[in-house]
């Protein structure tokens, strides 16, 4: 199409210099015809004229003096004029006086008598009659007859002009060739250059400029709005692909949200499974302390599976409080040099009593040397009884659990092996995600939450360290590697490594028990009380606020939500009061985050213990503070 | 159309025939031919036109042109009767008839017809000579010497010679278009 309108440009300035040229030559041509034939008509008409003068004046004196044979020579002199075909003279008095036809001439025919003064045209004829005066008399008149050739004329004339418009019109070719270099070329290129853009859509190209006529503006013109429009399209193509890779971002962080949101659901559907799973024992246990309480070897039974449930419990409890952690950060290490084979030993004695009920048979490989890191050791301790207890669940009773220990210079090396069930090659990573378990039916065998390996990998790596999953697939057990870099700090030996911890309890204490819930209030005063304290229980706010003020507590162990006075105003109140301004306030709650270790250590509390409280935290406080 | 096919002669001598009908005084002339002095007359008068005459010849700004007529009552006639209201070199024309050569004083043309005797018409031409006059003569034959302009019948038709020298002589001179339709020109 841009080819068409360069084309049409070209063939219009052809047919415009063609055109011009035609057209003035036209009317040139016409204007000099006309002109012409009237020129040649005066001068055929003044040439005849004259002829009819000179003939006239010459034979005056024959006409005066009667002489036609003189008349008749003069008008023999015509001859010399081939164009007047014939001629006469005529007497004064209309007669026909002498005559003359040029030769070859036939069937001459004189007028019979003289016009009038003047010519006219008759056909191919110019007639002329003139009136020969002298002495203001009229002696005569002369009659001339020539050839009119003005037929001839045009034909000629015709010819030459349409030599000169074929001449004319090979000029203008070449002029309108000179014009189409000068004026259609730059067009051209400007209309070649958009013909590629359009193609191509290559907005890089550029008209070269040749002139600096207004072709030349437009060719500036051109290269600035293809330049502009380059611009734009990169921009467009570069804010394209960002909205591009925007969109792939955002459908990714859709995808995560919603599997972690599925994740979620079913960590819900587990964990209310896994909450009910130890009440029914429990149940049972109490039933059975119930109606044979009085039998030793039953209640010891009982007390056996309770602590084993309640165990299961609370260890369910500290991983979602743990999640809980690692989903805001919170996890926070306590780092200290530890000796690695105490963290195993400690892990092992979590996991034994669960390796034995399921009949695994465990190898050890520990080093012969201590190996010393910089680690905070219950939760080092976490991580391994978390890899074993995966081991044992994942693996058919009485299968082999492999724990290895060694040492490079730079770190230290955990594996943790089964021939269980194995991880599929795909499943390797994932594993590690927040409750993620490769099989997800509910009716599966194996219960956990599901946030063991999730804990174990994030607390490895707060180390400094890394856990990898190795499998072979399906059914060809799996390996856990735990590497963690090893201490800087040289062997300290001699340094004690545990502060003595139990010491007598030197003298009986006041405890002050506030808890809306009874039954923990209550359990909590036992053991107070088996460790020879006096204990007084209060079952909300202000009754502890009462009792306190009589009692004069050393110890106050405070719930936070209580009705009518909560923990924390319970405690400033304490602070205030005289008697128990010294007093050791303990916050004893469910929450135990940091947000709440704070607000309770502004209340005024000195420790703070969350549910379920572990007996041995309890006598830690007891010894490590001495009433004054 | 057959008409103008004629011969010249035969209307020449129609027209004549017709003009004798008309003036039946012509008739009685002894010359004959009324027509010839008639075409003698206007060719005297016409010759004016066709001699330059020196500008001595006229003696006043104001004098006539002056024919004079010898040996031709004819033609002086016709002449008298032919001048009324006509001009010769701007002047008006006088004719006057001449017996002897005192008359010749402010004459121009001079005719000397053939009833003048040859001795006087030989005194007049000499006379006529030392006056700057035209002599205009109509002799069969050769012209006498000192005559400019000599009638002849040629074919029926009255013609003339002219003699270049004469006229010369007499200090007058002859248009060359006077020449080209005489019969003879006689030059030195």
């Amino acid at each position: 199409m841009l080819r068409a309108v360069a084309h049409s440009i070209r063939h219009k300035l052809v047919a415009v210099v063609f055109g011009t040229t035609l057209a003035a030559l036209i009317v040139a041509g016409a204007a000099m015809m006309i002109y012409e034939l009237r020129a040649f008509q005066q001068s055929a008409v003044s040439d005849l004229l004259t002829q009819a003068d000179i003939i006239g004046r010459a034979s005056a004196p024959a006409l005066t003096f009667n002489d036609p044979k003189t008349a008749h020579e003069n008008l023999g002199l015509l001859r010399a004029r081939p164009m007047v075909s014939s001629a006469a003279i005529y007497t004064s008095t209309g007669e026909l006086f002498a005559t003359y036809a040029q030769s070859g001439t036939q069937e001459v025919r004189y007028p019979e008598a003289p016009g009038a003064d003047g010519y006219r045209i008759e056909g191919k004829n110019l007639i002329l009659f003139k009136r020969i005066m002298e002495q203001n008399e009229l002696q005569g008149t002369v009659y001339l007859q020539a050839r009119y050739q003005l037929a001839d004329k045009i034909v000629d004339y015709l010819g030459i002009l349409g030599t000169v418009i074929t001449l004319s019109l090979l000029v203008a070719l070449l002029v309108s060739a000179w014009l189409q270099r000068a004026v259609t070329q730059p067009i051209l290129a400007v209309t070649d250059v958009a013909h590629k853009v359009v193609d191509s859509r290559d907005f890089s190209l550029r008209v070269e400029k040749t002139t600096t006529d207004e072709v030349g503006y437009l060719v500036d013109a051109f290269n600035a709005m293809l330049a502009e429009i380059g611009r734009r399209a990169a921009a467009l193509e570069a804010s394209n692909r960002t909205l591009k890779y925007e969109m792939s971002e955002r459908q990714a962080a859709e995808d995560a949200l919603r599997a972690a949101d599925r994740r979620k659901d079913e960590f819900l559907a587990t964990l209310a499974h896994e909450l009910r799973n130890p009440l029914a024992p429990l149940r049972n246990a109490l039933q059975i302390l119930a109606i044979a309480g009085d039998k030793p070897v039953v209640a010891a039974q009982a007390r056996e599976m309770m602590e084993r449930q309640l165990r299961q419990l609370v260890r369910l409890v500290d991983d979602l409080l743990d999640v809980s952690r690692i989903t805001t950060g919170r996890l926070v290490l306590r780092p200290e040099r530890t000796e690695l084979g105490g963290v195993v030993q400690s892990a092992l004695d979590t996991v034994g009593p669960m390796i034995e009920s399921r009949g695994h048979k465990l190898v050890l490989n520990l080093p012969d040397r201590p190996i010393y890191l910089q680690g905070d050791s219950t939760r080092l301790a976490q991580v391994f009884s978390n890899l074993l207890n995966n081991a044992v669940k994942y693996t058919e009773p009485g299968g082999d659990i492999f724990l290895g220990v060694s040492a490079t210079a730079a770190e230290a090396v955990i594996r943790v092996k089964d021939n269980g069930i194995g991880i599929p090659a795909d499943m390797l990573s994932a594993i590690f995600d927040m409750f993620m378990q490769v099989d997800r039916s509910l009716e599966r065998l194996h219960a956990g939450l599901g946030v063991g390996l999730t804990l174990a990998k994030r607390l490895v790596e707060l180390h400094g360290g890394t856990l990898e999953a190795r499998s072979d697939g399906l059914g060809s057990g799996s390996e856990f590697i735990v590497r963690l870099p090893l201490s800087r700090v040289p062997e300290q030996p001699g340094a004690p490594e545990i502060a003595p911890e139990v010491q007598a309890f030197s003298a009986q204490r006041r405890v002050l028990v506030a808890d809306d819930n009874q039954d923990h209030a209550e359990s909590l005063a036992m053991i107070l009380r088996s460790m020879g304290n006096e204990v007084v229980v209060a079952n909300d706010g202000l009754q502890a606020a009462a009792t306190a003020a009589s009692f004069r507590p050393d110890f106050a162990f405070l719930d936070i939500g209580m009705p009518g006075l909560n923990g924390y105003e319970l405690a400033r109140r304490l602070r205030q009061s005289s008697v128990t301004v010294d007093a050791v306030l303990v916050a004893v709650t469910g929450w135990g985050q940091e947000k709440d270790k704070r607000l309770a250590h502004e209340a005024g509390f000195d420790h703070h213990l969350v549910k379920p409280v572990d007996f041995a935290q309890i006598r830690r406080i007891l010894v490590a503070t001495i009433p004054g | 159309m057959k008409r103008f096919a004629l011969p010249h002669l035969v209307s020449w001598v129609l027209a004549a025939i017709l003009w004798m009908l008309c003036a039946p005084w012509a008739a009685a002339q002894t010359d004959g031919n009324v027509l010839e002095h008639r075409v003698k007359a206007a060719y005297l008068y016409k010759f004016a036109d066709y001699v330059e005459w020196p500008d001595s010849a006229f003696a006043r700004p104001d004098a006539p042109f002056t024919i004079a007529v010898a040996g031709s009552e004819p033609v002086a006639a016709e002449l008298v009767d032919l001048v009324p209201g006509r001009r010769a070199h701007g002047r008006p024309i006088a004719v006057r008839r001449v017996q002897g050569v005192d008359a010749l004083a402010g004459v121009h043309i001079l005719f000397i017809g053939r009833g003048e005797g040859a001795l006087r018409a030989a005194a007049l031409i000499r006379a006529a000579q030392q006056r700057s006059i035209l002599v205009v003569t109509e002799t069969e034959g050769p012209p006498p010497p000192g005559s400019a302009i000599n009638f002849v019948i040629v074919d029926g038709r009255v013609r003339f010679d002219c003699s270049v020298e004469a006229g010369r002589a007499a200090g007058l001179t002859l248009s060359s278009r006077l020449l080209a339709v005489a019969q003879n020109v006689k030059t030195p």
